[in-house]
C-alpha cells in the first residue's frame, strides 16, 4: 500500500540547503582561523635542533696538523639499567680503567641510589678512545657469571673535543677550545668565526620525524705560516735554556725576513692546550704578542737606521766616548763603565756603548727621534693575526705628560719605553727587508670546506728607512755578530744581530739584579731571509750575549735546516 | 503546486529517455565534477612529486585520471540507467553488498590492519565505498513503498542499515559504518520521520553508545582517536602525529600557500597519506586559506546541485535518492575536512572527488549518475 503523502520533502530540502551552507562556511571559518592566525600551528609545533658543524683544522705551512678535531667520552651510570647489581664490583672493574678510586665511584653510585629523582650519575668526563675500548671490553664478575659494564648500565656520550698534536709547542700559535667549545687565544681565538662553520638544523615536533633539515657546513681549515719544525725546535731550545739559566721564561720569534710570515713564535712558560683546565691561567696570554718589556740595546740599531736614514749621522761619523753622558742630572754610563775614545758606529753597536746610542739620538733630536720609533712600529700594535696583541708603550715629547729629556736618551738603547717581543722583531724586520716594515701575519691560506682557498697575501706597511740605509745598518749588525757576538754565529752564513740586556721595570724603579737579555739578529746577512729574536728572562748569567745568542744561534741552525738554507760564505770567512 | 505532481509516483510510467533529453544533464554539475576530480589530480601529483620506487607520481597520478574516465563512463552509463529499475531490484542490490562484505572476511586483503579490500591484481576495490550507493537506493525503494512516518519501518530501515553497518565496523572501518548512520538520518528525515521518532532514537542511541563505549566495543585506537582530536600533544609521535602534521600543514598555508608542489610539509614527507585522507591539509599548505577556500566552495557547489536535484525529481523516491547522495557527499566531505582541521577525530574517509582511490571516486561517480538519471527523468519545467 502506498501512503499518502503530505509533500514533506520541500521544507525539509530548505533544512538540508540550509546544513550545506552551514557546513562550507564552518569549515571555511576554521581553515581560515587555522591558516591566517598568527601563532600558526607550526609555529607552536616545531622545535628545532642544531646539528654541529665540525670545527676546521688548522695545519702548519707544511700540512702538518696543528689542531684537529677529536672525540671525547664521558661515562655515566645509568641507575634503573644497574638496578640490583652490586656497585662495587662495577667500581672494582671501571676504576681502575678510569684511573679513580674504587670506592669514590662505589660512593658516587650510593649517593646515585639514595636520591630516587636520579638516574643517571657521572663517572668521568672527557675521556680518550683507547679508555673507552678498555671500558667495553672489561667484564664485572656477578656470581659464576661475568657481564659487561654497558649491560650493567655504563653510558657514553660522544663529544667533539680539540687536539693539539704539538701540544705545548705551540700553544700560544694554536690557543685552545674548551671544553664548552669556547674558542680562546692563539688562532682559535682570532679565527674562531672562520674555524666554527655554520651549524645546520633539524626542525620537527618534538619525538617525531624532522621535516625541515638543512647539512651543518664544516667549518673552514687554516694553513699557518708556521713551520711545524722551526716551531718545535724553537720551543725546546728555550725550553732548555730557562731550564739551564733557571730562568722564568722566554720567547722566540722566527719570522721570514721579506713577507713578514710568522715561522715560528713559541713562549715559556706556555701550557698543554689538550689539558688547559690544569694549567695556570697566566700562562694563557702569549708573552711573544701581549706581554711588554723594555727592548734595550737592540733598539740601538732602529737608533743608528733612523739617524743614518735621515742624514743625522754618516756611516763614517764617530763620537767621543767619555763612558759616561749628563742628562738633566741622570748620568747614563756604558754597561762596562769605561771610557772608549773615539768610536764609529759599528763600534759602538758592536759593544753596545749606551752613550753612543745617546750622542745618535741627540743628533737626531727629539722631533725626529720619535717619528722614526713609530715608523718602526714602536707603540702601535703590528696588526698580527692573532687575538690579544698589545701596543707597548713610547712616551712621546708634549704627546705624554711623563715625558723628560732624559727619555730621548734612555729610549735611544730601548729603556723607558716598552715593546712586545714581535715588535721587536718586526722592527728588525723592517732593516732586514730594505726597509720595509712588514705586518706579522700567521695565517697563510683559508680553506673553506666548499670552494678555492683563499691564500692571504703578505702585508707591507711602508717604508720606513731607504734600502741604501738599511743595507748599511746590515753590515753594522754583521759586524757585530763576526767581531764580538760570536756566540751567535753560524760557520758559513753570514749573520747580522744586536744584543740586548734590559732591565726590568717595578713600579717606579728597575729590578736590582734581573735583566732580560734578547739577541735579535737575520740572515743572509746580504739577503736576509729569517728574522729571529731570542729573548730569555731573569737569567742567572745577565748578558745578553751570554744566554740569548746561543738561543738564537740553536734556533738559526734548526731554520737553516728546515728550510734547507745554503752557506751564503766561505765557511773559512766566518772562522777567520 | 509543483509539489503536487509527485504526490503518486507509482502512477506515472517514465518515458525510455529520448536522446534529445541529454541536454536536461545537469552540465554545470558535470563540469564541477570533472573540474573537482582534475584538481584532486593535480594535487595528487603534488602529493607523490617526491614519492619513491613502488608508487612513483606516475603511478597514482596516471591511476587516478584511469579511474576519472572509467568513472566517468560509469556516470554517463548510470544516466542512461532508469534509476526505477534499480529501485525495483533493491532486494537484490542489498543482498548482493552483504554477500560482498561478508565473503571480504575470507577473501579479502589485509592493509593498515584493516580487511577492507579485494585485491585484483593492479587495484583493489573496496566494497564499502560502494555499500553506500546501494543503500541510498535501497532506502530511496524502501521509503517510497514504506511510510516512514511509522514507526515500525522507522525500525526495519534502520535495521538494513544496522546490517551493513555491522559488516563494515568488523573490518574495521568505523567511519564508513558512522556514514552509513548518517546517510540514513539524511534519507529518513527528507522522507518525513516524525521529530518524536528522533527524539527516541536520541535517548536510546546515547545509552547505546556509551554501553558501546564500556564494552570496549569500540577499539582501543577509536578511543584513543577521540582522546588525539582532544589534545593531539599527548602522544606526538604516535596517534596524534597525523592530527599534528595536518594542522602544522593547514598552518603553513596562510593566506595564499607556500606555492603548488612546493608545501614544507608536504615535500618534506612529513604529511602522512597526503594523497588520499589528508589530501586537504596539503591543498591547505600548498595554495592556502584562498585554494582550502575554493576546493570548499567547489565542494560544495556539488552537494547544493545534488540537492537541487531533489526539487525537481519527478518522483519521491527520485527526491529521495537525490537527497541520499547529497548526504553521503556532504558527510564524506565534512568528516574528511573536519578531521584535518581536527574538528573531528582522526578517521579514515576519503574526500570526495579529489582524494586518491579507485573504489572511492567509482562510487561518488556512480551515485553522481544515478542522480543524473534522476535529473534528466524530470518533469519538464512549469512556468508560473
Amino acid at each position: 500500500m502506498t501512503p499518502e503523502r503530505e509533500q514533506p520533502l520541500y521544507p525539509r530540502i530548505a533544512v538540508v540547503a540550509t546544513a550545506v551552507a552551514t557546513t562550507v562556511v564552518a569549515l571555511s571559518a576554521r581553515l581560515a582561523w587555522l591558516t591566517t592566525r598568527a601563532d600558526s600551528a607550526q609555529a607552536a609545533a616545531v622545535s628545532t635542533y642544531a646539528i654541529e658543524a665540525p670545527r676546521g683544522s688548522i695545519w702548519d705551512r707544511d700540512g702538518d696538523l696543528l689542531a684537529v678535531e677529536t672525540y671525547a667520552y664521558d661515562i655515566g651510570v645509568d641507575l634503573p639499567t644497574l638496578g640490583g647489581y652490586d656497585a662495587a664490583a662495577l667500581a672494582a672493574v671501571a676504576g681502575p680503567v678510569l684511573g679513580r678510586p674504587a670506592a669514590d665511584i662505589e660512593a658516587a653510585i650510593a649517593e646515585g641510589r639514595a636520591d630516587v629523582r636520579r638516574r643517571w650519575i657521572s663517572l668521568a668526563r672527557g675521556v680518550g678512545a683507547d679508555t673507552l675500548d678498555a671500558l667495553r671490553r672489561a667484564r664485572v664478575p656477578v656470581g659464576d657469571d661475568t657481564v659487561s659494564l654497558q649491560a650493567m648500565g655504563l653510558t657514553t656520550e660522544r663529544l667533539p673535543r680539540r687536539s693539539y698534536p704539538l701540544g705545548a709547542d705551540a700553544a700560544h700559535v694554536t690557543g685552545f677550545l674548551n671544553l664548552d667549545g669556547e674558542a680562546h687565544y692563539g688562532i682559535e681565538g682570532r679565527y674562531d668565526a672562520e674555524l666554527t662553520g655554520r651549524a645546520g638544523t633539524l626542525a620537527g615536533y618534538e619525538g617525531t620525524d624532522p621535516r625541515a633539515f638543512r647539512p651543518s657546513r664544516p667549518g673552514a681549515d687554516l694553513r699557518l705560516t708556521i713551520d711545524r719544525d722551526i716551531q718545535v725546535a724553537a720551543s725546546r731550545a728555550l725550553r732548555d735554556v730557562v731550564e739551564d739559566q733557571s730562568a722564568s721564561g722566554g720567547t722566540v720569534v722566527v719570522l721570514e725576513a721579506r713577507t713578514g710570515a710568522v715561522l715560528a713564535m713559541a713562549s715559556w712558560p706556555a701550557y698543554d692546550p689538550n689539558q688547559y683546565a690544569q694549567a695556570n691561567p697566566d700562562a694563557f696570554l702569549d708573552p711573544a704578542i701581549s706581554k711588554i718589556y723594555e727592548p734595550g740595546s737592540v733598539v740601538k740599531a732602529v737608533t743608528v737606521a733612523s739617524a743614518l736614514d735621515v742624514g743625522a749621522v754618516s756611516a763614517d761619523t764617530q763620537y767621543h766616548d767619555t763612558g759616561t753622558i749628563e742628562i738633566d742630572g741622570v748620568t747614563i754610563a756604558n754597561w762596562d763603565h769605561l771610557a772608549h775614545g773615539m768610536t764609529s758606529l759599528t763600534e759602538m753597536l758592536e759593544h753596545s756603548l749606551n752613550v753612543g746610542a745617546v750622542h745618535v739620538a741627540q743628533a737626531l733630536g727629539g722631533p725626529r727621534f720619535y717619528p722614526a720609533l713609530a715608523a718602526f712600529g714602536f707603540g702601535s700594535p703590528t696588526g698580527v693575526d692573532l687575538e690579544g696583541e698589545v701596543a707597548g708603550i713610547v712616551r712621546w715629547p708634549d704627546r705624554d705628560p711623563g715625558w723628560a729629556p732624559v727619555y730621548l736618551a734612555t729610549n735611544s738603547f730601548g729603556q723607558g719605553m716598552s715593546a712586545t717581543p714581535l715588535q721587536m722583531a718586526a722592527a728588525i724586520g723592517a732593516i732586514a727587508n730594505d726597509g720595509v716594515l712588514m705586518t706579522p701575519y700567521v695565517v697563510a691560506e683559508i680553506l673553506p670546506p666548499d670552494g678555492a682557498p683563499v691564500p692571504v697575501a703578505p702585508r707591507a706597511r711602508h717604508q720606513v728607512i731607504g734600502p741604501e740605509t738599511a743595507r748599511t745598518v746590515r753590515g753594522m749588525l754583521l759586524a757585530v755578530v763576526d767581531n764580538h757576538v760570536t756566540q751567535a754565529a753560524i760557520p758559513g752564513h753570514a749573520i747580522a744581530g744586536k744584543t740586548g740586556t734590559s732591565q726590568i721595570p717595578t713600579d717606579g724603579g728597575y729590578e736590582e739584579h734581573a735583566t732580560i737579555a734578547s739577541f735579535c739578529g737575520f740572515f743572509p746577512a746580504a739577503d736576509p731571509r729569517v728574522v729571529i729574536l731570542a729573548k730569555v728572562d731573569r737569567p742567572e748569567a745577565v748578558r745578553g750575549s751570554e744566554v740569548a745568542a746561543p738561543l738564537f744561534r740553536a734556533v738559526a741552525a734548526a731554520v737553516i735546516d728546515a728550510l734547507d738554507l745554503p752557506p751564503d760564505r766561505p765557511v773559512a770567512e766566518a772562522a777567520r | 503546486m509543483a509539489g503536487t505532481a509527485i504526490s503518486a509516483p507509482r502512477a506515472r510510467r517514465t518515458p525510455r529517455l529520448p536522446w534529445r533529453r541529454v541536454r536536461a544533464i545537469d552540465w554545470p554539475l558535470v563540469v564541477a565534477v570533472a573540474l573537482a576530480m582534475l584538481a584532486g589530480t593535480l594535487m595528487i601529483y603534488s602529493a607523490t612529486l617526491r614519492m619513491e620506487a613502488a608508487t612513483t607520481w606516475d603511478d597514482l597520478v596516471v591511476k587516478q585520471a584511469v579511474f576519472a574516465a572509467m568513472s566517468t563512463a560509469i556516470l554517463l552509463l548510470m544516466t542512461l540507467t532508469e534509476y526505477r529499475v534499480l529501485l525495483a531490484l533493491w532486494v537484490w542490490l542489498y543482498a548482493g553488498v552483504v554477500v560482498g562484505l561478508l565473503a571480504l572476511f575470507s577473501l579479502g586483503q589485509v592493509l593498515g590492519g584493516a580487511q577492507r579490500w579485494y585485491d585484483l591484481g593492479r587495484v583493489a576495490v573496496q566494497p564499502s565505498e560502494f555499500s553506500k550507493v546501494v543503500l541510498v537506493i535501497c532506502l530511496a525503494a524502501y521509503f517510497e513503498r514504506h511510510d516512514v512516518r511509522q514507526l515500525r519501518h522507522v525500525v526495519i530501515s534502520l535495521g538494513l542499515v544496522a546490517l551493513l553497518a555491522f559488516l563494515v565496523v568488523l573490518q574495521p572501518n568505523l567511519s564508513t559504518a558512522i556514514l552509513l548512520g548518517v546517510i540514513w538520518l539524511g534519507m529518513a528525515f527528507a522522507a518525513g520521520m516524525r521529530p518524536l521518532h528522533f527524539s527516541l532514537l536520541a535517548l536510546l542511541g546515547a545509552p547505546t553508545l556509551f554501553i558501546a563505549l564500556k564494552t570496549n566495543l569500540l577499539r582501543d585506537y577509536q578511543l584513543e582517536r577521540v582522546r588525539v582530536m582532544l589534545d593531539p600533544t599527548f602522544d606526538a609521535s604516535g596517534s596524534g602525529y597525523q592530527s599534528i602534521q595536518s594542522l602544522i600543514a593547514v598552518g603553513n598555508g596562510g593566506l595564499w600557500g607556500r606555492g603548488f608542489a612546493s608545501g614544507m610539509q608536504t615535500q618534506g614527507g612529513w604529511l602522512p597519506l597526503m594523497y588520499t585522507d589528508n589530501i586537504f591539509a596539503l591543498i591547505s599548505e600548498e595554495l592556502g586559506f584562498v585554494g582550502g577556500l575554493a576546493f570548499l566552495l567547489l565542494l560544495g557547489f556539488i552537494v547544493w546541485r545534488v540537492f537541487r536535484a531533489a526539487s525537481v525529481a519527478q518522483d519521491f523516491a527520485g527526491s529521495l535518492i537525490a537527497i541520499g547522495v547529497g548526504t553521503y557527499l556532504l558527510a564524506q566531505t565534512f568528516v574528511n575536512i573536519g578531521v584535518v582541521l581536527q574538528l573531528l577525530p582522526v578517521t579514515g574517509i576519503s574526500l570526495p572527488l579529489i582524494s586518491y582511490g579507485g573504489s572511492s571516486v567509482l562510487a561518488v561517480l556512480t551515485a553522481i549518475g544515478l542522480v543524473q538519471s534522476v535529473l534528466v527523468r524530470r518533469k519538464p519545467l512549469e512556468f508560473a
